[in-house]
């Protein structure tokens, strides 16, 4: 079930009621059973390998909690490995089939491609990297383990966040299935509020931006330099409102039933160093790769060479799970590079600090690392969005071009304008980067706290009229039936 | 488990009362906004007492053009002009938009009414028929202009001024099968609060559109903006009218991608419509009518996707129906979904569905429909 449907304008209010009318001690079957429904909404059989997953982190956890030291290992290696194979046929098989094909072809080999007809189950690299979090903190005894069945399927299929996170810990989420939640009015609205922030972003921004951007990424070789660039900065903020306004809304609908999930988003585009854009980027996913592949590799705690192979391999492996393909690979490696030449550079950018006279906390040195940080993100984005490999060069190599002409820029912006919607005009565009424009005044007043907070403080009619303009301008200017959410595909 | 030591406290059934009376104020002065902006904005004029649709009316039946229309109760117009009519006419043409480039261009000389309405199906058809047999004035010639979703009920576009007590023709049919029984509540009504309808009203209140958009009299025929000509075709805006092959074909990759319904989106033909519908054909060709059926071709990426679509493939079948029906009842039939068979390529679309005036004129002018 999509957030931005109608039928889960049904179901959120209807299983909220329900869930504060029923007694606490049978909320966990109603939260379930609703969580089989959202999930069952997308491909109704997809539930069984869900199921399936469950049970065998299930029993693995309390196999390894119950086990001594070498059969733990035994138990971990189980459960990671039938975790990470369901994930490699439904989502890697063909991928390595086909590149397997291609790299015998270079050999002058014959190997036909192996393709397996099956679709994706909706955020399978979500509740798998869930899943597997908390069998390794079993392991690593952070966590004991739910003899619950009925508690942690729940932990794994909490329909907020099952498909497209946050990703969760153990620690955090599992105890608040067994907390009792009052209806408490300020938390309530509060969550709604925020889930209507998330909706506004989904449906005004990402979705109105999208339709330039796919205008533009459909058909690449009939633009230039000057479209690539803004179709590109339209997808930096189509993608974070695509992710963040799905998120905003998992946040809300959970506590407005009362749970707490996770933060993923900070205001990314405000960071002033990719390392930091990596905090406040998908923090839920960030940090899991953090936790359970960089550390282990070592993290920073070893050589100055094998902490930078280890930055790099984990941003491969982030790449990799957000797709399979060459051009997900390719856009990991590049936030990995950069990382390492951040590092390279550190001292030699400090030193012309130094000489130029900047100082490190002045405002214009800020801004001007922020934009870097921006355009170096957006560049990468270019492989995200691009359909391949060669798509993407294409559009790489055509950014400079273009330019010289503003005239062609006139005539590339309106050779499109009448036939594929008010969004792709001058006009629309101009309301699209208006739209950009908000966004980023609310973030920059959000470094003094939530908007909802400031509101708060304001007179009754202020609020109303906030509340009022928001959820019109949603209606008025929102897009609607016309896309799923970019991560549902991972 | 820990359990609960009461079901609900009293604290928190005061919370829950303060929320449901705050929420519900809230939705329900959004809702009241949302439905007095439809009501009175009303662009498509579903709620208008139909003075908008007769001006139109009155300026064609008076013989002239009318320009800069915007959207309007097309039935309620053909309506109008049907009972506006003292003679009959010896060419009409009913049909969608698909056939809205048929009329005196065609039959030169001839007394011409093109009474295609957007998004037509049978049941719009036989309610323009009604019209047409209450005042005894049928036509010479009747061109009927089928779309492969005219007998796919639920498919069609839905007219407020059709209650389906228009439809007085069935009695004569004898035609039990078509349930026409109008909704307790009207179609209008029901989508007073559309949310569709209501990003439609705001923006057209923020342009202010009704003001300057008023439509006028014209003996123009080809504009900047799109007229309604007197014999009931309609002249496309120049921006419509002027567009490239590309510019079309990317429009049509785009449709295809969105595949809407009904015209991406076929579904199958209703066998107690395609029976009214013979009835009907009977009953014409009883009031001494010559009925000819053309069908209106496809855009040629259109028709080759709709081959390659277990869903849209039903296209074949429905035209191998139509060509059935016009043989057993000795009918014409002119045109074909497939473009090819018409010696239509991709110059000759304004967009994935509607064949230029010029296109048309050929494949009538191949045909040989003479008066």
């Amino acid at each position: 079930m999509l957030f931005n449907s109608a039928a889960f304008l049904i179901f959120f209010p209807l299983v909220t009621a329900m869930y504060f009318a029923v007694f606490h001690q049978y909320r966990w079957i109603l939260l379930l059973v609703a969580s089989c429904v959202f999930y069952m909404w997308f491909i109704p059989q997809y539930l069984l390998i869900l199921l399936g997953l469950i049970v065998i982190d299930y029993w693995a956890a309390i196999l390894i909690e119950d086990s001594k030291e070498l059969g733990r290992k035994k138990y971990l290696i189980s459960s990671i490995f039938a975790t990470c194979l369901t994930l490699f046929v439904f989502k890697y098989f063909n991928f390595f089939s086909a590149s397997f094909t291609q790299l015998a072809a270079l050999l002058d080999l014959h190997y036909p491609p192996k393709v397996l007809g099956l679709i994706l189950p909706i955020g399978l690299s979500f509740h798998t990297f869930q899943s597997l979090s908390y069998v390794i903190e079993v392991y690593w005894g952070r966590q004991k383990a739910e003899r619950h069945f009925g508690i942690y399927a729940l932990y794994v299929m909490f329909y907020p966040q099952l498909v497209a996170g946050p990703i969760e810990r153990p620690q955090n989420l599992l105890h608040q299935f067994r907390e009792r939640h009052f209806f408490d009015y300020a938390r309530v609205v509060d969550g709604l509020k925020l889930m209507a922030w998330g909706m506004f972003k989904k449906v005004v921004i990402a979705d109105r931006l999208a339709s330039f951007v796919n205008l533009v990424y459909d058909d690449p070789t009939s633009y230039h330099g000057p479209m690539f660039v803004l179709a590109t900065t339209f997808f930096a903020f189509q993608i974070y409102c695509d992710f963040s306004g799905y998120s905003d809304i998992a946040i809300g609908a959970a506590q407005v039933m009362g749970f707490r999930l996770m933060d993923n988003f900070n205001r990314p585009y405000f960071s002033k160093s990719i390392a930091e854009f990596w905090k406040r980027w998908h923090i839920s996913l960030s940090s899991w790769f953090r936790d359970y592949i960089y550390i282990p590799l070592g993290g920073s705690r070893c050589g100055r060479w094998r902490w930078q192979a280890n930055l790099f391999l984990t941003f491969l492996i982030s790449g990799l799970w957000h797709g399979a393909n060459w051009t997900y690979v390719v856009w990991g490696a590049l936030n990995g590079f950069y990382l390492m030449f951040g590092i390279w550079t550190s001292g030699l950018r400090g030193k012309i600090r130094r000489m130029i006279g900047i100082d490190r906390f002045s405002r214009p040195l800020k801004a001007w690392q922020v934009l870097v940080t921006f355009s170096l993100v957006s560049f990468a984005w270019i492989f995200f969005r691009a359909k391949d490999l060669n798509e993407a060069l294409y559009i790489v190599g055509q950014l400079s071009r273009g330019w010289g002409d503003l005239s062609s820029i006139h005539r590339e912006f309106e050779k499109h304008s009448t036939f594929n919607g008010f969004e792709t005009t001058p006009k629309g565009i101009l309301f699209s980067i208006m739209l950009i424009v908000f966004l980023i005044c609310v973030h920059l007043v959000q470094r003094h706290g939530t908007i909802r907070r400031m509101l708060a403080d304001r007179p009754g009619w202020v609020r109303w009229s906030f509340y009022y303009v928001l959820v019109l301008g949603m209606i008025i200017f929102g897009q609607y039936g016309k896309s799923q959410f970019i991560y549902f595909q991972f | 488990m820990e359990k609960a030591s009461s079901f609900i406290s009293s604290s928190e059934i005061s919370e829950i009362i303060r929320f449901v009376i705050r929420a519900g104020l809230f939705l329900l002065s959004l809702l009241c906004m949302i439905g007095l902006t439809n009501f009175f904005v009303d662009p498509s004029h579903v709620y208008g007492d139909g003075s908008y649709e007769r001006g139109i009316a009155e300026i064609l039946a008076s013989g002239k053009n009318v320009a800069n229309v915007v959207d309007f109760d097309q039935k309620l117009v053909q309506r109008i002009l049907i009972e506006k009519r003292r003679m009959p006419s010896d060419v009409v043409i009913i049909g969608s938009s698909r056939s809205m480039q048929i009329g005196s261009n065609i039959f030169p000389g001839a007394n011409v009414m093109n009474n295609s309405i957007s998004g037509a199906t049978l049941d719009v058809y036989l309610s323009l028929l009604s019209c047409y047999d209450k005042k005894n004035l049928f036509p010479k010639k009747l061109i009927l202009g089928f779309d492969p979703w005219v007998l796919m009920p639920d498919l069609g576009e839905e007219w407020p001024s059709l209650n389906g007590n228009e439809l007085s023709i069935l009695e004569k049919l004898g035609a039990t099968e078509l349930n026409v029984r109008p909704p307790l509540v009207p179609k209008r009504w029901q989508n007073i609060f559309s949310l569709a309808y209501f990003q439609v009203s705001a923006k057209d209140l923020f342009k202010r559109r009704l003001q300057a958009n008023r439509y006028f009299s014209t003996d123009e025929e080809r504009a900047d903006y799109t007229i309604l000509l007197r014999d009931g075709r309609r002249s496309y805006d120049k921006a419509f009218r002027s567009k490239s092959v590309q510019e079309v074909e990317g429009e049509v990759r785009d449709s295809l991608l969105k595949a809407e319904r009904p015209a991406f989106q076929l579904g199958r033909m209703d066998p107690d419509w395609a029976r009214v519908l013979e009835k009907a054909i009977v009953y014409l060709q009883g009031q001494g009518v010559d009925v000819v059926i053309f069908l209106p071709p496809q855009h040629p990426d259109v028709y080759k996707s709709f081959m390659g679509s277990v869903r849209n493939r039903v296209i074949v079948d429905t035209e191998a129906y139509f060509r059935e029906l016009a043989q057993k009842r000795h009918l014409k039939i002119v045109g074909s979904y497939d473009p090819s068979r018409c010696g239509l390529t991709g110059a000759d679309f304004y967009d994935a569905g509607h064949v230029t005036a010029e296109g048309v004129e050929r494949i009538f002018s191949s045909a040989a429909i003479g008066m």
